[in-house]
């Protein structure tokens, strides 16, 4: 490096190197800039590890930065979805059978994306946030993508997680459309509403339901087809909802609240 | 590409049914201007009006051929927009260069190599070339407001919008990011939302001066400074003027009626920002 540099400021061996065409003097300022071309190579950081997986899977150049800088995607959040996920792996019941002993697990699971969402993107939760408005960046676009980047983290702990519960056949996995369910409605809600403030009603409706369900009937009848049913229209329901107002959310969520 | 200029025409917004800027009529010229204003007259909302952050409620503001009021024209504008904003937290656990290298993917710049190149650069700006790889939470506040200046320079935007940007710093810091600001205002509409008003006065060609959410003065610092003749004065007895400023031990400075041991002085910008402030208060 510093044989480059010096090779680039001393100019008077620039006419014995590359002969008398170099005899011109060069600008100052075009000096610098090619020192900072130099410096960008031999300097750039190199990509982590993240950043190379996404790159591998596909994802635009651009979009790189905003999934990594996801507020949510931190260590500190990978560690709570864990102790989370730990925790109800460990409240599996000994007693009953089938769904009965997961059904904890069951009711808890899809509160950890829709945690994450509420984490991933607003006004009070993100630093940047002004900035992303700011940006040309689509606001939904960012929004959209740091969402599905917290879905797909957390989905994955907790699937891995899921092949680990005592008992439950298919229905360990009946936790994943409730959770798309919770979470879509959550960002539907996001045009007049924080998303951090939007998903405590849902959450607390969520965990309503299952306890009105499972004391009323079984968690069976909680967990099964009705159920995942409904979760899937939610969820539909909730993203045309959400695409319909897509060009509302340029001024961030909650901006309704404030027109 | 000329500088754009600003044009705000019955601009008027409110917070919860209470109206907190109204602007008939202002035009902010290219090169750089200074908006100035007593706490809460409605500096940092116009700001954030202008940076397309806030909602237009009432009103246009217009940018060279674009109208902020209608969507696609806001994303163009967005393109040529450079905003720092007032508040300094920033995401505690990113490096410098990752915090520039996601603002300048959020204002698409790409590729990586590319962005990499404009974060050396606006980093080398604002003299913050050695701290591309320290955590945000380990700079000083004054580190960071010149990491919140250098984002907003990435990609050499038409328009820069700065919310206090001397806030925190020490004088030698201050006069640094004034130079920063000096060294790009030719090409560029710069509009600085600050108190420090002798400060930048030097490098501005356009001062505005908020009072109550409204635009009370607009001028030349000139003109603004020329407000207080005749009505600066610098004396020995401690006045009761809370905003007359001490000058040194025994000497203070103020815009008022004369006072007994008064002798006339020439009247700075700050002298005549503090007149045109006491102006429209009384009326």
């Amino acid at each position: 490096m510093h044989a480059v540099e010096a090779a680039l400021r001393d100019q008077a061996t620039l006419p014995m190197r590359f002969g008398p065409s170099a005899e011109r003097p060069i600008e100052p300022a075009r000096l610098d800039e090619n020192l900072l071309m130099v410096h960008t190579e031999l300097d750039a950081p190199t990509p982590s590890r993240l950043e190379r997986i996404l790159t591998r899977l596909g994802v635009p150049d651009t979009t790189i930065p905003l999934v990594t800088a996801t507020p949510a995607l931190r260590r500190s959040w990978f560690l709570a979805v864990l102790i989370a996920v730990l925790f109800a792996l460990s409240a599996a019941s000994n007693e009953g059978a089938g769904v009965d002993r997961i059904a904890v697990f069951l009711t808890l699971a899809p509160l950890v994306p829709l945690a994450g969402v509420a984490l991933a993107f607003g006004r009070g939760v993100d630093p940047t946030h002004e900035l992303v408005v700011a940006a040309p960046q689509d606001t939904f676009r960012v929004f959209l993508v740091r969402a599905l980047t917290v879905m797909a983290a957390s989905s994955l702990i907790l699937l891995l997680a899921s092949l680990f519960l005592p008992a439950g056949g298919i229905f360990r996995f009946a936790w994943l459309l409730p959770a798309l369910a919770v979470t879509t409605a959550t960002m539907a809600a996001s045009r007049h509403l924080e998303p951090r403030r939007a998903a405590l009603p849902i959450a607390g409706a969520w965990i309503a339901l299952v306890l009105i369900v499972t004391q009323a009937a079984s968690a069976q009848a909680m967990f099964g087809p009705v159920l995942q049913l409904a979760a899937a229209a939610v969820t539909g329901i909730a993203a045309v909802a959400l695409w319909r107002q897509r060009t509302a959310l340029e001024f961030g969520p909650g901006s309704g609240s404030n027109a | 590409m000329t500088a754009p200029t600003v044009t705000i025409t019955d601009l008027r917004h409110a917070f919860g049914g209470t109206e907190v800027l109204a602007i008939d009529r202002l035009v902010l010229p290219s090169g750089t201007t200074a908006i100035l204003g007593p706490n809460g007259s409605g500096k940092t909302t116009l700001v954030r009006l202008l940076a397309t952050v806030l909602e237009i409620q009432q009103g246009s503001v217009q940018v060279g051929a674009l109208d902020l009021t209608q969507t696609p024209h806001r994303t163009e504008f967005r393109r040529q927009l450079g905003f720092a904003m007032q508040d300094e937290r920033l995401p505690a656990r990113m490096r410098v260069g990752e915090f520039c290298n996601y603002v300048a993917a959020l204002n698409e710049i790409g590729p990586r190599r590319r962005r990499l190149r404009w974060t050396n650069y606006v980093l080398a700006e604002v003299g913050l070339s050695d701290s591309r790889g320290t955590r945000i939470q380990d700079l000083s506040g004054g580190m960071r407001r010149r990491v919140l200046l250098a984002q907003a320079m990435l990609g050499d935007p038409q328009v820069l919008l700065l919310d206090e940007p001397l806030v925190s710093l020490d004088a030698a810091h201050r006069a640094a990011i004034v130079r920063s600001i000096a060294a790009s205002a030719q090409h560029r509409t710069t509009v600085v939302a600050t108190h420090h008003a002798d400060e930048l006065a030097t490098i501005c060609r356009h001062v505005v001066v908020l009072v109550a959410g409204q635009a009370v003065f607009a001028g030349s610092p000139t003109e603004l400074a020329a407000v207080a003749k005749g009505r600066t004065f610098e004396t020995a007895t401690t006045p009761t003027d809370p905003a007359a400023r001490a000058m040194g031990p025994d000497r203070f400075r103020l815009v008022d009626d004369c006072p007994p041991d008064g002798v006339a002085v020439e009247p700075t910008v700050h002298d005549g920002y503090l007149a045109v402030v006491s102006d429209s208060l009384v009326r």
